[in-house]
């Protein structure tokens, strides 16, 4: 018997062995064959294969074994989805149609066609459901059920299957106007290729030298064209002129207007009175570019994580009070709960109001307020606030302030009010395009101020020819281009920027707060190691298989979130439950018991000041004793993300500083801390969120990463902020950006990738203005024809275009040369 | 040159033809969602097409 469980270890240990090789050689998808690339979504099975995704292993799993128990599964129906079919959600977030209900999520985790075919499947599993359409370029699954059908169900399908599900608003009135903006803008955009491909046809022969009345006629087919696109596609260059006029601030559109007026008017001039220098070509494709450059990024920022589709659930939840007049528990959503109210709260739920503990005991992880890391226990009469988990034990509490009101309510109510009052940056091409438009209509007054007592007619033309030939092609429209590819390339990689400003607020970062606990750690308290007794730097000490029984036999009984996280680790290591007798409840957090004559003893205990591993941060030890000797001690805590240090290096390394925000305790901060060297006056710990928000106003140029409720205030602020994978979704609604990868490391390519771009941008506007410069010289002086300049602003706009293109491309490998340098 | 009277209206036919079926493929949203029917022709049993629905 022994020996089988050793030989079951030692196949363990292999199939670990190989896991980690795999890893390091960049292995494909045992499923679809797709090179993984980025480890830290890949999907590692118990028998060495390997996945790019959950729906990679799903579809593996259901190929192999022919039948799937997805349905039987236990977490098929998980309580906390259960306020998805209150009511009074239903009434917000889903829409009725004659007897069918749809809801729309948004899913994290999709990747590739596994994906798509595993939620295809969804209908055949719930038989309720009508309809599953998952739309891949926005991460949105959009559920139909049959009545009676529950869309609690559905999510709790979809997180056995490995995705998460955030339900989102459905659209009424104001949302259906996005959708109803994007077909107007397509709409725009098909007319203006339509008009303007033939208003270039008909100007071919104008440029081939006719003359006469055929060339009148053209002229006259080219004014047919070009009318649509003045009167129809223009139009939204005209209201946001409007609207940035009464703002006082001059914006790109200004000289864009300009020059699309005038320039009508003077070609309609010149066709009246038989003359042939047209600017309807020129004209045209501007307004082209112009619309399908603003298409693609507004295209790219419209991501359903966005305030307006977001809301922060805990008022949504379902919870038990006590009805003192039926003697039973009913359930009701949390904002309908009263103040003195019972409530009963499961384990694994999350505390709907602030009170105080009726019962015994509770233990609580209170990480999501207080970014705490170690869970703690509450004792009758203490205040428990909402928004904490209960994670062992029960709950029953009495309602002292309702969930608006509560310590959480309050922050989210605040997130929301920054939210909404944030200030906007004046973006660098607003700044360039202001002084440039201001420039260019003073050096035309000025010139034909001067020129005017020359020739008139020639003062006027040569005028208008600098301002339709000095329109900033490259501000109008390569800038929106690259900020759309750059967009883009993010969300590619599973990072979803909500705008093109917060990528250009990350190019000014100059200090990166992090939250600890979630952030760069991994939020979750699991064993990290073994420890020799009383012999300091053991290495890798292990107790032999005995103990590991006794241990985990023993443990089993205990309620103490410490010990689950011991025994989860330790079934997984294949060890057998033996009988225990004289069972015992050690006042302070311990247990005892006894097997085969021998007495064991579980102590758990906080570390000493001093005691660091090197490996991890150890927030908590347990000590275990045979006969009152002790045989072995287990360290568990919090692991720091993989890629958190060489993150750090590596922004030190472009000069920004980091540091660190924590509502936890000192001694794990400053551990944290040290293991990343970070200095002692860049951390700071007992943060309340208001705290951390005063902190981070105080830099300006900051960038707030973080993944709870207590730092989604912080991240409400002016500055630019990321929530990382896991986040809360007070989170999700609060950060500019949000990563759907796991880890700190996107931070760094974020920020390098705002570098890129703008380094682009910049480029672009410099050349853009030598050429405008020039060229508007060259108009003073007369010496551009409608022919040169029909040819020339084309050009330059296909120079400026393909600089931006093949500009992301390069400069990104270049830096990554650079890093590979530097380390 | 006569045949200009003839390439002409040809040509605006066919440009009223394009922006014609141009909204009329916008106003059925083939545009809403470019990523997932590229996929979806990968999964061979896709043969139903799914309803559509509005909300």
């Amino acid at each position: 018997m022994n020996d089988s469980a050793v030989i079951t270890k030692a196949e363990n240990k292999q199939v670990d062995d190989s896991a980690v090789d795999l890893k390091d050689t960049c292995p494909n998808c045992t499923h679809c064959g797709t090179a993984i690339t980025d480890g830290g979504k890949a999907v590692f099975s118990n028998n060495g294969d390997t996945f790019c995704c959950w729906g990679c292993e799903t579809v593996y799993k259901i190929l192999k074994k022919g039948n799937f128990p997805l349905i039987n599964r236990p977490s098929a129906s998980l309580p906390e989805y259960d306020f998805l079919d209150t009511e009074s959600f239903l009434k917000d977030y889903s829409v009725s149609v004659d007897d069918n209900r749809s809801m729309r999520f948004f899913i994290e985790g999709i990747q590739c066609t596994a994906c798509l075919w595993i939620i295809d499947q969804i209908p055949d599993w719930i038989t309720q459901v009508e309809n599953a359409n998952l739309n891949m370029s926005q991460n949105t699954l959009l559920v139909t059920l049959k009545e009676p059908g529950y869309f609690g169900k559905v999510a709790s399908v979809l997180s056995a299957l490995g995705y998460k599900a955030y339900p989102v608003k459905s659209l009424d009135e104001a949302k259906h106007f996005q959708k109803k903006e994007n077909h107007q803008q397509l709409k725009r955009l098909g007319v203006a290729a339509a008009c303007s491909g033939n208003i270039m046809l008909f100007s071919f022969s104008i440029y081939s030298g006719l003359k006469g009345q055929m060339a009148g006629m053209f002229g006259y087919l080219n004014l047919a064209f070009f009318l649509p696109i003045l009167f129809y596609c223009a139009q939204p260059f005209y209201t946001n002129l409007w609207r940035s006029l009464r703002a006082g601030r001059p914006s790109i559109d200004l000289p864009i207007v300009a020059a699309v007026i005038i320039g009508f008017v003077l070609s309609l001039l010149n066709l009246i009175r038989g003359n042939e220098d047209f600017y309807f070509d020129s004209l045209s494709i501007l307004i082209l570019l112009l619309l399908a450059s603003r298409y693609f990024l507004s295209r790219t920022q419209q991501t359903f994580i966005n305030s307006s589709y977001m809301q922060t659930f805990i008022e949504s939840q379902v919870c038990q009070r006590w009805n003192s007049e039926s003697n039973e528990y009913d359930k009701i959503p949390a904002r309908h709960l009263n103040v003195d109210d019972k409530v009963l709260i499961k384990e694994g739920e999350r505390v709907p109001a602030d009170g105080i503990v009726l019962n015994e005991w509770v233990n609580i992880n209170p990480s999501i307020l207080t970014g705490e890391s170690l869970p703690q226990k509450l004792f009758k009469d203490s205040v428990i606030y909402a928004g904490t988990q209960v994670v062992a034990g029960y709950a029953k509490i009495l309602v002292k302030q309702t969930t608006g009101n509560s310590r959480i309510g309050q922050i989210l109510k605040k997130v929301e009010e920054q939210i909404y009052n944030k200030t906007p940056l004046i973006s660098l091409t607003d700044k360039a395009a202001q002084y440039f438009s201001i420039f260019i209509l003073v050096a035309g007054a000025l010139f034909f101020s001067f020129y005017i007592n020359v020739d008139l007619t020639e003062a006027v033309k040569r005028t208008l020819a600098l301002i339709i030939l000095a329109c900033p092609c490259a501000l109008a429209f390569a800038t929106p281009l690259t900020q759309s590819l750059s967009l883009r390339k993010a969300a590619k990689k599973g990072y979803l920027i909500k705008n093109a400003e917060s990528l250009e607020k990350l190019n000014y970062v100059k200090n990166v707060f992090f939250d600890k606990t979630g952030t760069l750690t991994q939020g979750q308290f699991e064993f990290l190691t073994w420890r020799a007794p009383r012999v300091e730097g053991s290495g890798n000490f292990s107790p032999d298989q005995e103990a590991l029984d006794a241990i985990y036999s023993i443990e089993v009984y205990s309620q103490h979130p410490i010990a689950r996280a011991l025994v989860k680790y330790l079934e997984g290591k294949g060890v057998k439950k033996l009988a225990v007798h004289s069972l015992t409840e050690i006042p302070g957090s311990g247990i005892s018991g006894t097997i085969d004559d021998n007495n064991y003893k579980i102590v758990s205990a906080l570390p000493a000041e001093n005691d660091r591993d090197d490996s991890d941060i150890i927030s908590s030890l347990i000590y275990i004793y045979k006969n009152e000797k002790l045989i072995v001690s287990a360290c568990l805590g919090d692991k720091l993300h993989s890629d958190a240090k060489q993150t750090i290096v590596q922004l030190d390394s472009i000069g920004i500083k980091t540091h660190i925000l924590s509502g936890d305790k000192s001694i794990p901060v400053s551990s944290v801390a040290k293991k990343l060297q970070i200095a002692n006056e860049q951390f700071s710990s007992n943060l309340i969120p208001e705290k951390k928000n005063e902190i981070i106003n105080n830099f300006p140029d900051s960038l707030m990463v973080g993944d709870g409720a207590n730092d989604s205030l912080a991240m409400s602020s002016d500055n630019v902020s990321i929530a990382v994978q896991g986040s809360v979704e007070s989170c999700l609604v609060a950060a500019d950006i949000y990563v759907t990868r796991e880890g700190v490391s996107p931070v760094k390519d974020l920020i390098l990738l705002s570098k890129n771009t703008f380094d682009v941008i910049k480029r672009n506007l410099v050349f853009s203005f030598v050429y405008n410069f020039a060229g508007g010289l060259a108009a003073l002086l007369g010496y551009i024809s409608p022919l040169t300049a029909a040819i020339l602003m084309p050009v330059s706009s296909l120079v400026v275009l393909s600089s931006s293109a093949m500009g992301t491309k390069f400069l990104r490998r270049f830096n990554k040369i650079n890093f590979s340098l530097n380390n | 040159m006569t045949i200009l009277y003839v390439i002409i209206p040809i040509a605006i036919f066919l440009v009223s033809s394009f922006v014609f079926f141009f909204l009329w493929a916008v106003k059925e949203e083939q545009f809403d969602d470019l990523e997932t029917p590229a996929h979806k022709m990968l999964i061979d049993d896709w043969n139903d097409k799914p309803e559509k629905v509005k909300i």
